[in-house]
């Protein structure tokens, strides 16, 4: 017996020493082909890699020629789907030291966390290589890609303005009410959207309210002057001081508010637990009459298809956020510190500067008006054609252009591009971004140390549905804020929240 | 195989004297026994690989890991068990030990009886087309993955648009929040997989149960048994040490609750009764990079399964049951 184990393992060492072999040998051949690529002349060899969402690069790439025969670079880009996999496959290689040369962060915590790790490339002092690009995006944009005082990523301009309240128009009709415009009626017309039978189908069949947890009412938390209870919608700016949404004595008032909904049974029963696109297919189907929701999920071709292939008579209109009982009015917050895109560039291209330079050239040249036309909407006179200022999309361009976004990267002035873009849904995109909201801090922030924000996110959110759903009193409110800085360390967050802030110029 | 190898070895040379000796002693064994040890080498290369390397990582539970300086150039964590401390400190820790322990449980419980009566009857069906066609449907869903029975159970459960709320509201009672309320959570969870590896969780069964000897049966039947009396006397008998091999196997593993069904059917109003270790490390942990907290809640898991394992098998023991 003992003899033979003893065999095994011998045969297990030399299994062990012929796989580090081959382990060894991998890693040095991939460290060649890496110098190769630098010293090789001729166009220079970028490596840009984003999550891509589904979209792919036609095989006929007219941006990417574009950009090499004006740039003389050899752009490539590796795509990967979805988020996850791709926050896997950019850890992976940051672990092997493979960045690529300009890559997507997902938000803050990733970058962050990259920072520390010592595998980005502090970008503060090659600012200046980049004026068109500084200019266009502006010191409030820059800022996001701020980490302990050093510029370690580059955001993309712009972000995206949308979500209000959409209700079904033809059931206001049959019901012959007026769009509501207040929280009161707003409540009132949920209750006979519920009661009532808007649908005239003889069943009591419907709702008034759905959404995705607590992101259907964030108007509601609008109309008392407060942002929304999650994290990334907690900090804000009120008379130049930052506050905290949960700290704010109107915070009881909004969830009394929608206490009320719920109690009186308008509300999606499931609105808690809608996952994925559940809130709108309910909508869509006939069950719900009102949605807290964005222009491109509603007027869309392809959705307006969907809910018009439904019931015929469907029509949904946008409506103002209700106003408050002092008349203030929100639609859903804005976190003015998340961005749309967080360019980061790896710290080993500091000792291959012809490289670097390119990718810098590369940025700015998106940002600088004749770039910024390519990249939003493809080659003049093929894709669009252009007129003093004003850029009309060709039919060409509608057809082959819904990829062209994956080379933004200085990012676009939102409303503009996409009012050019879907011009037949220019009115909703309009109204949307012309709506009041409140601007959040939050993703300016870094978590403290011994600040576990998986769990108190989980406290606040469990404690909030207690209260609306009347599980727990909201004279507790008071128990509930000494808990979550006792127990889960808020005020440890807040405190340091506060101070970052101040830091950067809100709030002081 | 082993044994009679021994003996003879005994017989013919009682004492090896040097140690070359008995190095050559064991190349001879292995030389005769060649054929097999070659068939069990691409075993141990994938045990060596896949389960004994990656052991070595496991010390970036004791460390602060941050992947550019990788698992040997990490700080040590300061103090050593500061992830420890931060999985425990957990406000959660207790709610989340309750939860898995119980849907563990649970699951072990409710799944293993109706598998051990489900091959039964499969064995005793006398209609081989019938009990072909139900054996085949019975494991079936083993094969979807859990978004598509969160699909299912959504179209059959949920409370405004499910097929069986519909009929309960239509007979004028109320709807009954299946998917929505800590009350039926966890048996939702429990039946849900019940339903998706009963027919599976059969096969090793009904396996086991066509190794028994079948002239057993037949003499009980010539001295005039029941077919009850059969299976209470001969094939539950029969099938004693496959159901405690595979109840120690699953004990090892009782705080694993099933991470994947959990997380695709949990929300917030069903954290208190469904948030378990897995889901809390998956939030926690994996969602804000902080890998060394999941491998240490890994390790935690594991210790805790190794004794459970040596337990349950040392209780067995007892019964003549062990697994070694």
């Amino acid at each position: 017996m003992r003899t033979r184990k003893l065999a095994v393992s011998l045969l297990l060492v030399t299994l062990l020493v012929s796989l580090l072999g081959g382990c060894g040998g991998g890693g040095k051949s991939t460290e060649g082909n890496g110098q190769e690529a630098s010293a090789s002349a001729g166009p220079i060899k970028l490596e840009v890699s984003q999550i891509s969402w589904g979209t792919n690069l036609p095989a006929d790439d007219f941006i990417k020629q574009k950009l090499d025969s004006e740039l003389g670079i050899s752009l490539t880009q590796t795509l990967v789907g979805d988020q996850a996999d791709y926050e896997n496959k950019i850890n992976v290689r940051a672990a092997s030291n493979n960045l690529p040369d300009l890559f997507m962060v997902t938000g803050k915590p990733h970058l962050q966390k990259l920072a520390e790790s010592g595998s980005l490339l502090d970008l503060t002092s090659y600012l200046n290589k980049m004026p068109d690009y500084t200019k266009y995006a502006g010191d409030d944009v820059l800022k996001k890609g701020i980490v302990s005082d050093k510029q370690y990523a580059l955001p993309k301009a712009g972000q995206s303005v949308a979500y209000t309240y959409w209700i079904r128009k033809d059931w206001l009709d049959n019901l012959k009410l007026a769009p509501p415009a207040t929280v009161d009626e707003l409540l009132s017309a949920a209750k006979a959207f519920t009661e009532n039978d808007p649908d005239q189908n003889g069943k009591n069949d419907t709702f008034g309210l759905t959404g995705n947890n607590f992101q259907t009412f964030d108007p509601i938390f609008g109309a008392y002057g407060v942002t929304n209870i999650y994290d990334g919608s907690q900090l804000s700016l009120k008379d130049g001081k930052v506050v905290v949404s949960l700290y704010e004595p109107k915070m009881k008032d909004a969830l009394a508010a929608i206490k009320k909904f719920v109690d009186a049974g308008v509300v999606d029963p499931e609105v808690v637990s809608n996952k994925g696109t559940m809130a709108k297919d309910k909508a869509f189907q006939g069950k719900v009459g009102i949605i807290n929701i964005d222009w491109a999920q509603m007027v869309k071709d392809d959705q307006v298809a969907v809910w018009k292939g439904a019931n015929p008579k469907a029509e949904w209109i946008q409506l103002a956020p209700p106003k408050g009982p002092d008349g203030t009015q929100n639609a859903n917050s804005i976190n003015i510190g998340a961005s749309g895109g967080l360019w980061a560039i790896p710290k080993r291209l500091e000792k291959e500067p012809a490289k670097l330079n390119k990718i810098l050239e590369l940025i700015n040249y998106t940002a600088t008006p004749e770039g910024g036309r390519l990249v939003q909407f493809g080659l003049q006179d093929v894709h669009h054609t252009l007129d003093g200022d004003q850029v009309t999309i060709t039919d060409k361009g509608k057809a082959e252009g819904g990829y062209t976004w994956l080379y933004q990267f200085a990012g676009r002035q939102e409303t503009e591009y996409l009012k050019t873009k879907f011009t037949a849904q220019a009115k909703s995109i309009e109204f949307e971004a012309g709506l009041p909201r409140i601007e959040t801090l939050d993703g300016f922030v870094q978590s403290p140390q011994g600040y576990n924000a998986a769990d108190a996110g989980r406290f606040i959110e469990e404690e909030m549905i207690k209260f609306v759903y009347g599980k727990n009193s909201l004279d507790k409110y008071d128990q509930f804020i000494s808990m979550l800085e006792s127990t889960f360390n808020y005020k440890n967050y807040v405190d340091s929240a506060v101070e970052q802030l101040n830091k950067l110029g809100y709030g002081k | 195989m082993e044994q009679p190898a021994n003996l003879q070895t005994q017989t013919t040379k009682p004492q090896p004297k040097a140690p070359t000796g008995q190095l050559r002693k064991a190349w001879a064994d292995l030389w005769k026994m060649k054929a097999l040890y070659i068939m069990l080498i691409p075993c141990l290369i994938w045990y060596f690989i896949f389960k004994y390397l990656p052991m070595y990582g496991l010390i970036i539970s004791f460390k602060d890991y941050n992947f550019s300086e990788g698992i040997l150039g990490s700080p040590w964590a300061e103090p050593w068990n500061k992830h420890f401390t931060m999985f425990f400190h957990s406000p959660y820790f207790s709610q989340l030990m309750t939860n898995t322990l119980l849907i563990s449980l649970y699951k072990l419980l409710f799944g293993m009886f109706p598998a051990i009566i489900l091959a039964v009857m499969f064995f005793e069906c006398r209609v081989s087309w019938l009990k072909r066609w139900v054996q085949t449907l019975s494991y079936m869903p083993h094969f979807l993955s859990w978004i598509v029975i969160y699909g299912i159970s959504i179209a059959f459960l949920s409370e405004t648009t499910g097929l069986i709320n519909r009929w309960i509201t239509e007979a004028g009672w109320n709807a009954v929040p299946f998917l929505n309320s800590t009350q039926w959570f966890r048996s939702i969870l429990v039946s849900t997989e019940i339903w998706k590896d009963l027919g599976w969780g059969a096969i090793i069964y009904l396996a086991a149960i066509s190794g028994i000897d079948p002239t057993l049966f037949e003499a009980a039947k010539v001295d005039g048994a029941s077919r009850l009396r059969m299976i209470w006397h001969i094939t539950l008998p029969g099938i004693r040490n496959v159901i405690v091999l595979l109840l120690i196997l699953r004990i090892g593993s009782i705080l694993d609750a099933g991470f994947e069904q959990v997380f695709v059917f949990y929300h917030t109003r069903v954290y208190e009764v469904g948030d378990i270790i897995d889901t809390w490390v998956y939030r926690t942990g994996l969602e804000q990079m902080n890998f060394s907290l999941g491998a240490t809640v890994g390790l935690f898991k594991s210790a805790i399964g190794f004794v459970l394992v040596l337990g349950a098998n040392k209780l067995a023991k007892k019964w003549g049951g062990s697994i070694w």
